[in-house]
């Protein structure tokens, strides 16, 4: 049923397609994770900007904090697992620096922020090797994928009555995205008239654009706290850049070569809507709470001046395609905090479905940190995260039979971050 | 620090009325200048200010809503949007460039592409025969292209040298049974073995002679 599905959906999609338009916009919930009411376990204060920024409101000192990432990505193909196939990268790399400056006001609360952080992570790897049942040579896909994509940010707090906080932060994105998947053919058995044969792919889509979000939080008791936040649409202005080369060696010293490219296609796309609401609970030094977040893409699009394949408008070809094959995202997040001075324990965990209506993936993320404020003023976090979700290298085999291969995609990352109360 | 925008504030304006006035009194006579027009889209009220042309134009400046018509010429170059009345005698025709490009095809693959498996490969003469036995035998139960069966690998007759040899990958069949295969290897060790040992024991085409021989002397 599900090879019947892929065949149905993702045949007719070569070419430019409603992908282009999910992609940048795939990890963005996410990454805020229990955000919408607390901090996620795994971040600073300045997560509030990409989260709920009305939880800036309680900042009461200047701070700033930035942190560095470990990450481990691994990979695993579930239709022949082997180990083998296991693979593995690892990057050390800067994650993010925000700065919190509360404004001195007669009552309550006044905070500003900047920061710069990930919004989109775009790192994967996937790979799949094996012997063609029906021809006898061998064939491997590989597939790599890097970049990010950065927003930096400005946002402001306001404690508006003694029980409400409101926020806003409005984001300027850029990053990139580098993707490079190629097929391998070999002959080892010499059956056949060629030695090799290489397709390979390699996209580059630059991502301009901007972002906004609201928050609000409203205490109830001293105890519960409600949160609410809602995300604008985000901007992207892309530009792109292709290739597909195809070569293949022969076994008497010919090779064939045949490439396209697309050094400059330019389009925009606008992403989806969210909404999130929380509830919270303290009970000193505990504090706990739970979070629904909402996306929908009913009113996402794909702007630009390019021809379908077939030479009609691309625009619609997409909007029908976002309605056919992408769908809501629900995002469910708990976390869980322990808080007195000078130590803080926190945990929290999300699940979220993919937008792809066809692939039956469910993205997990779980996050542990721990922080230590000294008297001085420094302080410094260490967290550990985890997140777990799926990708797939469906291929067809030369019988033209359909072969579903679901890669399981495994970041794990280590945070180590510092703080500095000005 | 406030003293000097107080300045800043007072002297920067008092420039711009100066040369203000100086191009009341001597405003300058350029000739028309040329304008590149592609398509025909007429000066609007909306244009004013806005982009007539393509990147940067050194000769730019705010398009004043008035012109000497009405006696409040401003502007320190000739522009053409500050004629827009046919009658004045620096009138000049201007269109604006209609900034919409053409349509142009999009990219005509994805990431998702299925690479390879619609490709055409041409058998080796050679082992067209083989290639066929083993396809035959073994593809039949791949029907539903979730099994990882695999056909029946002879040994590969190489006839022609192969210009670039590739690594040779394990096989699945290996690396589904890498213990089995061990012990196959070990069988194929130990064969010749026992003929060994029946040196001593049997007797064999190759040894008998000697033992003949040494017998006899």
């Amino acid at each position: 049923m599900i090879i019947l599905t892929l065949l149905c959906t993702v045949l007719p999609g070569f070419g430019q397609n409603y992908l282009d338009v999910v992609r940048p916009f795939q990890g963005m919930s996410g990454r805020v994770g229990a955000g919408t009411v607390a901090l996620p376990a795994a971040g600073t204060a300045g997560n509030a900007l990409l989260g709920n920024p009305a939880l800036l409101s309680y900042s009461e000192q200047a701070s700033l904090a930035m942190d560095l990432n470990f990450d481990q990505f691994s990979s695993r193909s579930l239709f022949d697992s082997n180990i083998q196939d296991q693979l593995k990268d690892q990057q050390l790399k800067f994650n993010s620096i925000s700065y919190i400056q509360p404004v001195r006001v007669y009552r309550g609360a006044w905070v500003w922020a900047l920061s710069a952080q990930p919004v989109a992570e775009f790192g994967a790897l996937s790979q799949f090797s094996d012997y063609d049942p029906d021809e006898n040579f061998y064939y491997q896909y590989r597939e790599q994928q890097s970049g990010a994509l950065y927003a930096y940010s400005l946002a402001s707090s306001l404690l508006a009555t003694l029980q409400t906080s409101l926020g806003f932060s409005v984001s300027f994105l850029t990053g990139e995205n580098n993707f490079f998947k190629t097929y391998t053919e070999t002959d080892p058995q010499d059956l056949f008239t060629f030695s090799r044969y290489r397709d390979s792919l390699q996209f580059t889509p630059k991502y301009t654009g901007f972002s906004s979000r609201l928050g609000l939080i409203r205490n109830i008791s001293e105890t519960v706290h409600l949160g609410a936040t809602l995300s604008l649409p985000a901007y992207l202005s892309v530009q792109e850049s292709s290739s597909s080369t195809r070569t293949e060696w022969f076994d008497r010293d010919t090779v064939a070569q045949t490439s396209a490219s697309y050094p400059n296609l330019q389009y925009a796309i606008w992403g989806p809507w969210s909404a999130g609401i929380g509830i919270g609970f303290t009970a000193a030094p505990l504090e706990a709470s739970i979070n629904y977040s909402y996306q929908t893409y009913t009113s996402s699009s794909f702007s630009s001046d390019l021809l379908a394949i077939d030479g009609g408008n691309l625009d619609d070809l997409i909007k029908l395609q976002i309605r056919d094959h992408l769908q809501n995202v629900h995002e469910f997040a708990a976390s869980l905090g322990w808080k007195l001075d000078p130590l803080q324990l926190s945990m929290a965990a999300s699940i979220r479905n993919d937008p792809l209506n066809y692939r039956l993936n469910n993205i997990i993320r779980l996050d542990v940190g721990l922080g230590y404020q000294f008297s001085s003023g420094l302080g410094f976090t260490v967290a550990l995260r985890n997140e777990q979700g799926q990708s797939d290298l469906d291929h067809n085999l030369t019988s033209g039979v359909a072969r579903t291969v679901a890669v399981q995609q495994n970041l794990t990352r280590f945070q180590l971050g510092m703080s500095y109360i000005l | 620090m406030h003293s000097m925008i107080k300045k800043l504030s007072f002297v920067l304006p008092a420039l711009l009325v100066l040369q203000s006035c100086y191009t009341l009194l001597h405003p300058p006579e350029t000739l028309p200048q040329t304008v590149t027009t592609t398509t025909a889209e007429p000066v609007l009220a909306a244009t004013l200010g806005g982009p007539g042309f393509y990147g940067w134009d050194p000769y730019w400046e705010p398009a004043l809503p008035f012109t000497s018509y009405n006696r409040g010429y401003g502007a320190s170059y000739y522009s053409p949007y500050n004629y827009y009345d046919y009658r004045d005698p620096y009138y000049a025709p201007v269109y604006v460039v209609h900034e919409t490009p053409d349509p142009r095809p999009g990219r005509n693959y994805e990431r998702d592409d299925p690479q390879g498996g619609t490709r055409v490969r041409e058998q080796n003469p050679a082992s067209t025969a083989l290639g066929n036995a083993g396809s035959g035998s073994g593809s039949t139960s791949v029907g539903n292209g979730m099994s990882t069966a695999v056909p029946v690998v002879a040994a590969p007759p190489v006839t022609d040298p192969v210009v670039i040899q590739p690594v040779k990958p394990q096989h699945p069949r290996e690396r589904h049974s890498s213990a089995a295969q061990r012990e196959v290897k070990q069988v194929v060790i130990k064969q010749p073995r026992p003929p060994r040992k029946s040196v001593d024991s049997s007797k064999t085409d190759s040894d008998a002679p000697r033992k003949r021989v040494r017998t006899r002397k």
